[in-house]
């Protein structure tokens, strides 16, 4: 079945053929499931009769997950899915927390993964979010995640499973002096399909909204980034930016781009970057001219791109992924 | 301190000459098509291009992006003015209502003093065209466009509509059923002349719209500077103009296409316009863009020729009641291309600004080189400021940079100037010529003065 997804809220020419993703999807029919483990923190689960997100997914069933963090600390939540999980987390933050929150995700067959995170972080609260995909190979993944934002939202999406991925991400940083952030990282190869939907808005004084994409297209893999930072009237003296880096291991991948600026307010600082191409043969050749082989050189630079989003996760959950960029290069 | 004043004739873009037409048709139907062929005695293959127009105009969709189009109801629209006036080749000769009109934009003087030839459209109808005779003798053709499908037709058939499709959107259909006017320029292979052309479209009367075409060839190792002028009175009723550029840029030749354009607040500004550039070949387009109430303008430029450039100086300032949607497209299809674009848009009074582009590099262009900027200016918060860009890359050896800024006056350099004895209204209006300069000195020194002039003009009442 054919589904129009991940619909971008600002739309450009039809001829540039990103304003939606067009896919045809074969959905499994949805079980129950609880194959699932959270640490650090008390939960409320339960299965709901319907599910939707911005990417456009209408299911008929969830798991779901409520979580009201009150304390400091760091909560683990990991799912092991072995054929197809819709789920949906809820997690409010109360006022003057500081917290590290890990979602991970995992299959060793090749599975749909549909999510949706919700987070309501409350004034004065610094939150960390390490989001990572670590689906099976030829798993399709759709992960949507929302915010409402009165104190610091870091969001790191680490997209390493699946060759669909399908991302949504939209924020509203409503508080004053409030910051959201993205980073999100990938690797697409093959024929792999990328399609990031990410949108932030800034509504209110001295606030800050940053979207940073970095990402790997090898063979014929497909990227297409949308992503709008939007001042809202009232955000004055606020800061938004967009950055977004792909390197190109392949002159037969497709990169597409159409990174926004929305402005309805004078006193604010907007900008956004795109940076496309190979990797830097300088660096290439400095490292190799101290022994280091091309692809160790390739590994070492791809890796250190990707510190934006991975720099918050603990040295043995960074190794694991560090592994995974090693193996996918 | 004495406050500065910037004196201004904001009289002459708004002079409504009577309005002293022998015809007009309203709308768009097979019979006024068919009335606008006959007149001019065309050849039926041209009779043919507008019926398609015609129809596929009504069978097109208003662009699903960009601004909201609804308001114009082409029924309404008086699509086709002849002026009391034929094509001459003296200002003597025109009709001194029309001839008045050109002296009071300075066109006459303009030709004078720093252009090798000018053309001059009211309404429907070019009503002037002339050339030096010493680049006539060199074989440069610069003649009204209708004139060329008689005087010129082998030319004519080999450039006309291959760059720009009947079928590209709904109002380029428009455009090829109503086309008049319009200038044809031919620069033979190693011409280049020293002194710019210009065409100056004026359109007069109200509720009209105007859908000039103009055609630009130059030939390898010719160079050109081409200078296209636009205003129109302003009146309650909604006008329109759909004209269509086509350009042509041969191996290592120049143009470099300028527009300064005026339109009057309420005018639809929907024209089209693409440029074909072989090897090493150079376009660069200059534009200001100031009136109308919707313009919706991204010159095309593909690049076909190895090492072909294409450089774009664009600004924008949308005052009230305006949507400016403006921008560029590029299709880099070849080894070795360049594209570099600085564009600058300002807003103010509630206008919204939007910079639009849609570049492709295709898998051909290895080695290609792009850098675009673009920086905004706001000058309050009841404005709006929109960069939406569109990049779609192919090919993984080539440098790609992509910039954009919103920003406001900075309170700093206003402390700055004010501390030079300024006051801050004219620190302001200093700031937001600063802002301009990099833009209106890509611009001969006589259009950077009129741009000036135009900055100016907006400003006025809220600045200074």
């Amino acid at each position: 079945m054919e589904y129009i997804l991940n619909k971008s809220k600002v739309r450009t020419t039809e001829h540039a053929k990103i304003n939606d993703l067009h896919l045809d999807l074969d959905i499994p029919k949805i079980t129950n499931f609880s194959n699932f483990n959270v640490s650090g923190i008390d939960y409320k689960e339960y299965d709901s009769n319907e599910f939707e997100s911005r990417i456009g997914l209408i299911l008929p069933k969830s798991h779901n997950l409520d979580i009201d963090v009150t304390k400091d600390g760091d909560i683990s939540i990991s799912y092991d899915i072995d054929n197809i999980l819709v789920d949906n987390i809820n997690i409010n933050v109360a006022k003057n927390i500081n917290t590290n929150i890990t979602i991970k995700y995992t299959s060793t067959k090749d599975i749909y993964h549909i999510s949706k995170l919700n987070l309501n972080i409350d004034t004065s609260s610094k939150v960390i979010v390490n989001y990572v995909n670590l689906i099976s190979r030829n798993s399709k993944s759709f992960i949507a995640i929302e915010s409402n934002v009165l104190g610091n939202l870091e969001v790191n999406l680490i997209d390493m499973g699946g060759n669909t991925k399908v991302n949504n991400y939209y924020s509203n940083i409503v508080g004053e002096q409030a910051k959201s952030t993205l980073n999100n990282i990938y690797i697409a190869k093959d024929n792999d399909v990328v399609d990031m939907n990410y949108y932030v808005g800034l509504t209110n004084r001295n606030d800050e909204g940053y979207i940073n994409v970095s990402g790997v297209l090898d063979d014929n893999a497909h990227k297409n980034f949308k992503g709008i930072i939007d001042f809202i009237k009232g955000s004055s003296k606020s800061i938004g930016k967009e950055l977004e880096k792909v390197t190109l291991l392949s002159d037969t991948s497709i990169t597409k781009s159409l990174p926004v600026l929305l402005c309805h307010e004078e006193d604010v600082e907007g900008a956004h970057g795109v940076s496309t191409g190979k990797i830097d043969n300088d660096k290439l050749f400095y490292m190799m001219s101290r022994g280091i082989t091309y692809k160790e050189a390739l590994i070492l630079i791809i890796k250190s791109d990707f510190d934006i989003a991975l720099n918050k996760l603990t040295d043995k959950e960074k190794e694991e992924i560090e592994n995974i960029i090693e193996e996918r290069i | 301190m004495a406050k500065t004043q910037v004196s201004i004739d904001t009289n002459i873009y708004n002079i409504k000459a009577k309005d002293e037409s022998i015809l007009k048709t309203y709308g768009l139907t097979e019979q006024v098509v068919r009335e606008i062929s006959k007149l001019k005695g065309e050849p039926d293959w041209i009779l043919d291009i507008r019926l398609k127009g015609l129809k596929l105009f009504y069978e097109l969709e208003n662009p699903t992006w960009g601004p909201d189009l609804s308001m114009l109801h082409i029924e309404e629209i008086a699509t086709y003015v002849k002026p009391n006036s034929n094509m001459e080749r003296s200002w003597e000769d025109i009709p001194d209502e029309i001839k008045n009109t050109f002296d009071r934009l300075g066109i006459p003087e303009a030709e004078k003093k720093s252009l090798a030839g000018v053309g001059a459209q009211f309404d429907s109808e070019m009503v002037y065209h002339n050339l030096e005779e010493e680049l006539k003798s060199k074989g440069v053709i610069y003649c009204n466009f209708d004139e060329a499908i008689f005087k010129y037709p082998e030319l004519f058939k080999k450039y006309f509509m291959k760059a720009v499709p009947i079928n590209d959107h709904k109002y380029i259909a428009l455009h090829y059923a109503l086309f008049s006017g319009g200038s044809f320029i031919y620069i033979p292979k190693g011409v280049k002349l020293d002194m710019p052309l210009q065409s100056y479209f004026r359109l007069n009367a109200p509720g009209a719209g105007q859908f000039e075409h103009t055609l630009i060839i130059v030939e390898d190792d010719a160079s050109l500077e081409f200078i296209e002028g636009c205003s129109a009175p302003g009146y309650n009723d909604l006008n329109l103009h759909a004209g269509c550029v086509e350009l042509f840029v041969g191996k290592n030749a120049y143009l470099r296409f300028s527009t300064i354009e005026n339109w009057s607040r309420n005018m639809l500004n929907l024209n089209t316009k693409k440029c074909i550039v072989d090897a090493h070949g150079k376009i660069e387009w200059i534009t200001g863009s100031f009136g109308s109430k919707i313009s919706m303008l991204y010159p095309l430029s593909i690049l076909n020729g190895e090492g072909a450039t294409c450089e774009y100086t664009g600004i924008s300032f949308a005052g009230k009641g305006q949507n400016l949607d403006t921008g560029l497209k590029v299709v880099l299809n070849a080894p070795k291309t360049n594209l570099f674009v600085d564009s600058k848009s300002i807003s103010k009074d509630g206008g919204i600004c939007t910079f639009r582009s849609n570049v492709d590099v295709m898998k051909n262009a290895h080695k290609a080189n792009l850098a675009l900027s673009c920086e905004s200016l706001m000058l309050d918060s009841e404005s709006k400021s929109d960069t939406i860009p569109f990049n779609d890359i192919r090919v993984d050896d080539i440098t790609f940079s992509h910039e954009a800024t919103i920003g406001k006056i900075s309170d700093e350099m206003i402390f700055y100037l004010m501390s030079r004895g300024l006051d801050e209204e004219e620190a302001k209006a200093l700031i937001v010529r600063g802002f301009a300069e990099p833009i209106s000195k890509s611009f001969p020194v006589e259009y950077a003065v009129e741009m000036n002039r135009l900055i100016n003009l907006e400003l006025e009442g809220t600045i200074g």
